[in-house]
């Protein structure tokens, strides 16, 4: 219990931190759309710099990438309440624990997608790589986040069924 | 159920190559740059001056504090490969054994153990060596992701315990 109370502290920290930075993002994205300014960056190591139509879709994608980890995290707490509660083997457990993952996941693949549309416009080259990206990590986490709530649905038929013969 | 844990377990397999990878090409890159280095003070060294630790406090430090990093991110290649035990256990079926329980524990213990050991080193290196260090940016990467994970991993350990004693006790009354 000690440890479940300091895990819902971290994450409600992370929580209440990114939602300023989420109001941020939007208006950054709705400045620059607006202002039409051109933005730079480093991107592998390389000064990178975008504007108009695309710096618009790159900021984009990357908001709704923040938003989707935001939401996620917002799901986590409420599965972290429910263990709180002692509700551990529930459906709204695992229905939380498979729309996290599900999130996860998308937000992997549309950090890829813009981190390839941004290396693409800057420098007009298509690169694919096996090492360690957002798409390898990301993915991990949703998948295992997919994987836990199988395993807690049994756990649930278990339950279920522990319950009923008494 | 299956092709998910089989997608995890590529996953996991490609971060465990690749961090065994960058470890072992570090530690070779080391190992070259301390021989060049040998070579150039068996060039211009006098035999008869006996070693003085004092002298290469420096010098040592920094060796000691590589080769502590070397020890660190082994820590989580080992948390990677217990990880792997506890995908291959869920997709044998055995979903609340004891191995899986003790594996949640352990990936835990480690992710705490590098995120710790980091801390240490860090601080030792910004203070004997004047590295850079600042706590904050340790706190925006390690900090933010591996302490919650290795809580997370010690609620599983638990979780799945509580679902095996149900199991046990399901199977009793059958």
């Amino acid at each position: 219990m000690k440890r479940l109370n300091l895990l819902k502290t971290i994450v409600d920290i992370i929580w209440y931190l990114s939602i300023p930075t989420l109001f941020i993002f939007v208006g950054f994205v709705l400045y620059m759309s607006w202002t039409g300014q051109s933005f730079t960056k480093t991107l592998y190591g390389s000064m990178i710099t975008l504007s108009g139509f695309k710096l618009v879709v790159v900021l984009c994608l990357n908001f709704i990438t923040y938003g989707l980890l935001v939401f996620s995290l917002f799901l986590f707490r409420k599965v972290l309440q429910e263990f709180k509660q002692l509700q551990l083997f529930n459906q709204v457990v695992i229905a939380l624990l498979l729309r996290i993952g599900k999130l996860v996941i998308a937000s992997g693949i549309l950090m890829f997608i813009s981190k390839f549309l941004t290396n693409y416009w800057s420098f007009n080259q298509i690169t694919l790589s096996l090492s360690p990206n957002d798409l390898l990590i990301y993915g991990g986490i949703g998948a295992f986040f997919l994987v836990l709530s199988e395993v807690f649905d049994r756990a649930r038929l278990l339950k279920e069924e522990n319950e009923l013969t008494v | 159920m299956k092709s998910n844990v089989q997608t995890l377990q590529v996953i996991t397999w490609v971060l465990i190559i690749s961090a065994a990878s960058i470890l072992l090409n570090d530690i070779n890159e080391f190992r070259l740059n301390r021989f060049t280095e040998f070579q150039d003070w068996a060039a211009t060294a006098n035999p008869d001056k006996p070693i003085s630790f004092k002298e290469n406090f420096m010098e040592w430090a920094y060796y000691s504090l590589t080769v502590a990093m070397f020890v660190i991110r082994g820590l989580l290649i080992y948390a990677f490969t217990h990880f792997l035990t506890i995908l291959k256990e869920i997709e044998k079926g055995n979903y609340y054994g004891t191995k899986v329980t003790e594996s949640f524990k352990k990936v835990g213990n480690a992710f705490i153990s590098y995120t710790i050991g980091l801390v240490v080193v860090q601080t030792i290196s910004a203070f004997t060596l004047k590295n850079d260090f600042t706590f904050i940016q340790l706190f925006k990467t390690e900090l933010t992701y591996l302490i919650p994970a290795a809580l997370g991993f010690f609620i599983l350990a638990e979780l799945f315990k509580q679902a095996k004693a149900l199991k046990e006790e399901n199977d009793l009354t059958i």
